[in-house]
């Protein structure tokens, strides 16, 4: 008892005394065979797989989401791939490779190719990362979400793993290939042998990568709320605010640039493959361009899952 | 509370309320949504209107059930802590939201084996009975177009297949006729005035529309300023804003004439229309010395029956009546023995 001290329970009615007055049906109720479902209930804490799956369908399902930049990440590997097969013995001119002889392009072009992949990566941000978020606030998703067993938590591990998995593609598939590719174009056993790590390496660099690319964008996504300032937003970010971390950079602290995550990915791959052209951004280090796009990844996560929260907590009813 | 429970019949008494609210509240800093909410609705109950106006804590009082907000006070959803088990209620209960919901792309079956698998049925499953709760819904041929391209009462009706395609206990309607042509809300009402038989599940229907709950809610909950006003049956709505005494006479014409014969007759009667009476039958008098006062001065009668007070009237007067409740001066609103203030 509270407020203005009344209380009260529903009359439970029996099954005998509706008031319903309705008329009979006229062609728009349809029934057919229904039986109550009874079966075994997928238990919320795999959720995130469903919507990591309607993710990754989402993404697959129209054109330019993600297909363009998957073949243009195909195109770019088989360039590469050809290059290294027909210019093998080629010089870089003065690039060098681990401050030994110079860098032939057998050996050069694999780690030359991130500087496509990101552009590639930073495209799928754009139709699928910076957007997918925004666009369900836009549309009432949330409701539709949260008023189901979803969890916040739910929501963001799928969407995460789901916008991981396309980035993954894009930059780790490729860079797998050629590595694979690299192997096989050895002349002897133990030259195959050393280049087996190229396959780890190319993993490593992909994969950091396709966390950042995936996580960033996701979580201005959500901050922004709406589909044309979330990618406003990121687009900025990525451009200039990036620029202005390599330019800060370059006359304060070098490990600075790393927060280019471009420019991490760029880099990460030039350490691994111990190339030395790195010009302004060579203040950084494997360290600092992993710890850039991880830390960035889990700042990302962590604010998207804050936001997501929040909005969840608003997303039933209203309205009346 | 418990004088609820005498309304039960025998066997229906043994099972527990499907929503049981026990001195629920729920503050947003200074302002107070919830102010200690109590209601039960019977694990028999039918389709339950939820009525309120604006800011009553109807939204509030959803979310708090549905475990998506923290609360303080006592609340048990299908025998479940909304606290504790939030994501086990909405696995067992359907919500269809006021507002539009469509996921960018997704046709309506896409739409609906999502909204089944979200709710933990597996996908094949989920993949049938999106197909099932669209013909149900009157969609089948419609159901591979794009939802965002529907009209209103398609898009209703696809919200009300994706709130029951997993099979829930419980449905939460939330304005389900809004914004529907005259025919499209009929039909919508229909078929929610089906589903309780047809699906087995209880309905809390929340809407402004009067009309609605007098059609197909057996039982109905009155929100005011965060506090539940009026739980109940429709007849005991009606019932308590009314004399028995009173009846309602419609007359050919000559309503006045037949108003003034009465009032010299000794009754109470005051003309609510040109061919309209109400006449309180106070001191023993009957229908039929209506009918004799009628018959004296030529007045053609054409009905007379005990007056019932419209859904407005009755829902007018609970809101109102929360004035002289403050005051102590009102008696308890709500179900026989149940709600007592």
């Amino acid at each position: 008892m509270s407020g203005g001290g009344v209380s009260g329970s529903t009359g439970p009615v029996g099954p005998a005394a509706p008031s319903v007055a309705v008329a009979a049906g006229r062609g728009v109720i349809h029934d057919i065979g229904y039986a109550r479902y009874s079966g075994e209930r997928r238990p919320p804490s795999t959720l995130w797989r469903v919507i990591m799956r309607h993710h990754l369908s989402y993404s697959w399902k129209t054109l330019w989401r993600f297909k363009p930049w998957l073949l243009a990440a195909v195109a770019i590997t088989l360039v590469a791939g050809v290059v290294m097969y027909v210019a093998q013995n080629t010089l870089f001119g003065s690039i060098r490779q681990g401050g030994g002889g110079p860098l032939k392009f057998l050996d050069g072009v694999l780690p030359f190719t991130f500087r496509f992949y990101i552009m590639a990566a930073f495209l799928l941000s754009m139709t699928v990362g910076a957007s997918v978020v925004a666009r369900d606030q836009e549309t009432g998703a949330f409701t539709f979400y949260f008023s189901r067993p979803v969890r916040p938590i739910d929501y963001v591990i799928g969407r995460l793993v789901g916008m991981t998995i396309l980035t993954a593609i894009m930059l780790t598939a490729g860079p797998v290939a050629l590595a694979v590719f690299r192997v096989g174009l050895s002349h002897t056993t133990s030259e195959a042998l050393d280049h087996l790590t190229w396959i780890g390496r190319a993993l490593v660099t992909g994969a950091l990568g396709a966390v950042a690319y995936a996580a960033l964008p996701l979580a201005v996504s959500a901050l922004s709320g709406r589909r044309t300032i979330a990618l406003g937003v990121w687009a900025a970010y990525y451009v200039v605010v990036s620029s202005i971390f390599v330019l800060i950079s370059t006359v304060t602290w070098k490990p600075l640039a790393a927060l280019d995550i471009g420019v991490a990915v760029v880099t990460l791959a030039f350490r691994l493959w111990d190339i030395d052209f790195l010009g302004g951004r060579g203040g950084v280090s494997v360290t600092a361009a992993a710890v850039s796009l991880l830390g960035q990844a889990a700042l990302a996560a962590y604010l998207f899952h804050r936001q997501i929260a929040r909005t969840a907590a608003g997303a039933v009813g209203g309205g009346s | 509370m418990s004088g609820a429970a005498q309304a039960v019949p025998s066997d229906a008494a043994a099972l527990p309320p499907i929503v049981s609210v026990r001195g629920l509240a729920k503050r947003y800093g200074a302002v107070t949504a919830l102010g200690g909410v109590e209601a039960d609705v019977a694990a028999t109950a039918r389709v339950v209107g939820v009525l309120g106006p604006n800011g009553a804590g109807k939204s509030t009082l959803v979310k708090c059930l549905l475990g998506i907000i923290p609360f303080d006070g006592q609340a048990r959803v299908l025998g479940l802590d909304p606290r504790t088990d939030g994501p086990a209620i909405r696995a067992r209960v359907g919500y269809m939201p006021e507002g539009e919901v469509t996921l960018h792309g997704l046709s309506a079956v896409e739409l609906c084996s999502y909204a089944a698998e979200l709710s933990g049925l597996p996908r094949t499953e989920a993949l049938q009975r999106a197909h099932a709760a669209l013909y149900y819904a009157g969609l089948e041929d419609k159901r591979y177009q794009a939802v965002e391209g529907y009209s209103t009462g398609m898009k209703q009706r696809v919200k009300l297949a994706a709130a029951l395609v997993h099979d829930p206990d419980l449905l939460f309607l939330d304005e389900p006729t809004n914004g529907l042509d005259p025919r499209a809300r009929d039909e919508m009402l229909e078929l929610i005035a089906e589903l309780p038989a047809k699906r087995h599940c209880t309905i809390m229907l929340s809407t402004h529309l009067l009309t609605d709950v007098d059609r197909v809610c057996d039982t109905t909950l009155i929100m005011h300023k965060g506090v539940v006003r009026f739980a109940g049956t429709i007849e005991e709505l009606r019932a308590r804003g009314v004399s028995g005494d009173d009846v309602v006479v419609e007359v050919k014409d000559g309503a006045d004439r037949l108003c003034d014969a009465l009032i010299a007759a000794g009754l109470a009667a005051e003309t609510t229309s040109p061919v309209g009476l109400k006449v309180t039958l106070a001191g023993g008098a009957s229908p039929r010395q209506v009918l004799a006062v009628a018959r004296q001065v030529g007045v053609q009668l054409r009905t007379i029956e005990p007056h019932r007070e419209s859904m407005e009237q009755a829902f007018l007067r609970v809101v109102r009546e929360e004035a002289t409740q403050k005051l102590g001066t009102l008696p308890a609103i709500g179900p026989t023995g149940a709600g007592a203030a």
